[in-house]
């Protein structure tokens, strides 16, 4: 099993595999994931945010209740990855929070992957299209629409 | 073009966050420096700001040169300044999946986006893939798969094999 600096380099490379790390490391890579997410470096934790997200286990609930908490923007935005692969009850509290976020890059991904969900899309679409940002309402507009479209 | 030099890679810098770990000024002098060694000149042609949100933290897919995202087909467009060949490069937040940059780019429209947490090297790293390089496997040079955070001792190199096919792709 790879060490925790080994998995730190890997997610430090300019443009990491994060398909091929998911097999190399599976779901034994979880708790340093967490770990890193914990550190708080912007860079590393949100690509280890990611792929907790891509190994797509239902126990990447820690690392993603930490990536929400981060302090920087870009870690909770990594956190909306793992959106497509947990469990609908945890996919809803965590899209909540995602789309509460004072940041509207992380409200923006919430809507995203909402729009893309069937459990999420009811609830995320309601919420969308009362932000206060004006650029989350078109981009709302926008994706639920295409949706609508692309299922006739 | 100054003395000595074969070609000039002219970039139209576009902004919608500034990098935080290292700034602009510095990645363009790391890449002055680096370029400039194998007879490459390095230009900032123009600035820009942009005020795009919901493009802040890029959606880049596979960051497979070929094949861009809508998002990314969106940023593109925006190239004032910018001739059909000349390089624009979008300074965003993040991108999605967390790179630290991606020279994937539509047709016609040569960029690359970098991260705000990017490496002082990542923007010639970028470049070097827009003007057709691809990885390598020493990790003493730009093009290093293992990327451009761990080198062994920077600054990382081009070697005059890659920079031939640079010139050959500005002066096309």
């Amino acid at each position: 099993m790879p060490t925790l600096e080994d998995i730190r380099r890997e997610l430090g490379a300019d443009e990491p595999d994060y398909p091929a790390l998911a097999d190399k490391l599976g779901t034994d890579a979880l708790p340093p994931l967490e770990e890193l997410v914990a550190e708080g470096d912007p860079r590393i934790a949100s690509s280890a945010a990611y792929l907790a997200g891509v190994i797509a286990s239902g126990s990447c609930d820690r690392v993603v209740l930490l990536a929400l908490d981060s302090d920087h923007a870009v870690v909770r935005v990594a956190a909306a990855a793992t959106l497509t692969t947990l469990h609908s009850a945890a996919a809803t509290r965590v899209a909540k929070k995602l789309q509460s976020d004072r940041d509207v890059g992380v409200r923006a991904w919430a809507v995203r992957y909402g729009a893309a969900s069937w459990v999420l899309a009811k609830r995320v679409r309601a919420k969308a299209a009362n932000d206060p940002e004006p650029a989350i309402r078109e981009l709302a507009a926008r994706l639920f629409d295409d949706a609508v479209t692309s299922a006739r | 073009m100054t003395n000595g030099s074969s070609a000039t890679v002219r970039l139209h810098v576009k902004v919608l966050s500034e990098p935080t770990a290292v700034t602009r000024d510095t990645m363009v002098a790391e890449m002055t420096t680096i370029y400039g060694k194998v007879g490459i000149d390095v230009v900032v042609a123009s600035t820009e700001r942009l005020d795009l949100p919901v493009l802040n933290d890029l959606y880049v897919g596979a960051c497979a040169m070929g094949s861009t995202t809508p998002a990314q087909d969106e940023l593109s467009g925006h190239r004032n300044h910018a001739s059909p060949h000349e390089i624009c490069i979008y300074f965003v937040r993040s991108t999605f999946m967390p790179l630290s940059g991606c020279g994937a780019f539509p047709a016609d429209k040569p960029g690359a986006v970098v991260a705000s947490y990017a490496s002082p090297w990542t923007l010639g790293h970028e470049c070097g893939h827009v003007l057709g390089l691809s990885h390598v496997e020493p990790p003493h040079r730009l093009m290093a798969g293992a990327g451009t955070s761990y080198l062994p001792n920077p600054p990382p190199m081009l070697t005059q094999t890659e920079a031939n096919t640079m010139i050959a792709s500005l002066n096309h």
